[in-house]
């Protein structure tokens, strides 16, 4: 087993915030969709 | 006399120790299975599987020319995904939206609690891992089993084995792992934090659009997630629409049982002694016990950093963002759990419950993102 430093620091690291970003980006549409729902539908 | 013993019983003369390993390690996942109730329905096929799949010569694998019948299942239903699909369908049936409609901003808290999986990405990425097997090892975080299988399969993981295993184990142990990891990280104000529940109402026409808003939306912003996120809506279409309610209860019973009947000894076929019996085995199972450490504590944190903003009357149990990984309905009902022995008047589940079905959305979104990133 190897650690391998540089492909956690290039790598990874990136893919994790771009990783984090993009499901709160898409979560974020998802809420709005919904709120624009529950708003247009209203029981 | 001595060729009909050696016609008979010549196969025993194949044994050797690393299947008797794994026949050990089976009957581990059987007994576990029955006495322990340990997702019984995957972990028994699993372990079943593992003990036929390591019987000299066995009979269910490919031996030369000879298909087996389980490397046909695997070839039929795992290597093109269609097996976890079939089940998307089944436990979109099973979902009710309605906790998570009536407060749609704690689908928030299912994005956070998906930190585990890109965190446990990295390390196995550090432990020197490709990124191809670090995403299948870093997807065990979804605490899904069907989106854990269909990542390792489309990127071609050399792990799924123990991927599955590590997967499944650690879903039926969140009660054992999310609480001490949960107290460790708020104090013991933070956990009797009350919150109100004010019901709304949700339209059926809400009900009926959402599945089919969110898939398109998924489907334009990240077409990765497309097959998973529309399989399990379609499964919520056909509970919703109010009249294929004959096919919903199927979808729900029959066929969720069928597939997870095959899911299960196809997934056994990776589970041959030389490709499980590795020390990367060992490693991916702590690993996957690090993702979902990773995912409550993204969870809490997440609520925790809300909480700032948020005046003194209307803050968050911060406990409710443990809530947002895949594992439904056990995490709702560990942390719900958690609230009443902290206080006994203090009820979480409705919260709880809101937050876990967004878990599940976000842990297949998680999926889809994870593939746009790394394939």
């Amino acid at each position: 087993m190897t650690i391998n430093v540089n492909d956690f620091i290039e790598i990874s690291l990136p893919i994790l915030v771009k990783g984090m970003l993009g499901i709160f980006f898409v979560i974020g549409i998802i809420l709005l969709c919904t709120l624009l729902l529950n708003a247009v539908f209203k029981d | 006399m001595a060729t009909f013993f050696s016609d008979i019983f010549g196969n025993l003369m194949n044994i050797d120790l690393k299947m008797v390993i794994m026949w050990l390690i089976g009957g581990t996942l059987v007994y576990l299975a029955i006495a322990k109730e340990m997702e019984p329905s995957l972990l028994l096929p699993l372990g079943f599987g593992a003990i036929l799949v390591n019987l000299p010569q066995s009979g269910v694998i490919t031996q030369g020319e000879e298909v087996g019948a389980f490397d046909e299942l695997f070839r039929a239903g795992i290597a093109n995904e269609l097996f976890p699909l079939l089940l998307f369908i089944g436990i979109g049936a099973m979902i009710d939206f309605g906790p998570l409609l009536t407060n749609p901003k704690l689908m928030l808290f299912g994005a956070a609690a998906q930190f585990g999986i890109f965190f446990t990405l990295s390390m196995s990425i550090l432990f020197g891992f490709e990124l191809k097997d670090a995403a299948s090892i870093g997807i065990i975080g979804a605490a899904d089993g069907p989106s854990s299988i269909f990542v390792s399969q489309y990127l071609g993981s050399n792990y799924t084995g123990a991927i599955m295993v590590a997967a499944y184990s650690y879903m039926a142990l969140v009660p054992i792992v999310q609480p001490p990891v949960i107290k460790l990280i708020t104090t013991k104000e933070e956990r009797l934090i009350r919150m109100n529940y004010e019901p709304h109402s949700v339209s059926q026409k809400t009900k009926i659009l959402f599945p089919i808003v969110i898939t398109v939306v998924v489907g334009l912003v990240a077409p990765k997630s497309l097959s998973l996120i529309g399989f399990l809506m379609f499964g919520n279409l056909i509970r919703e629409c109010g009249v294929l309610n004959s096919i919903s209860a199927s979808a729900q019973n029959e066929l969720a049982n069928l597939v997870t009947i095959v899911l299960g000894i196809s997934i056994s076929t990776r589970m041959q002694a030389d490709e499980f019996l590795k020390p990367e085995t060992l490693l991916i199972m702590f690993l996957g016990l690090i993702a979902f450490v990773f995912d409550t504590v993204g969870g809490v944190l997440f609520a925790k950093i809300i909480n700032l903003f948020l005046p003194k009357d209307k803050k968050l149990n911060p406990m409710i963002g443990a809530t947002g990984i895949s594992a439904f309905p056990m995490s709702a009902r560990v942390v719900h759990k958690m609230g009443l022995e902290e206080d006994p008047q203090n009820f979480l589940l409705m919260q709880t419950i809101g937050v876990n079905v967004s878990g599940q959305i976000a842990s297949v979104i998680a999926a889809g993102v994870l593939l746009n990133l790394v394939s």
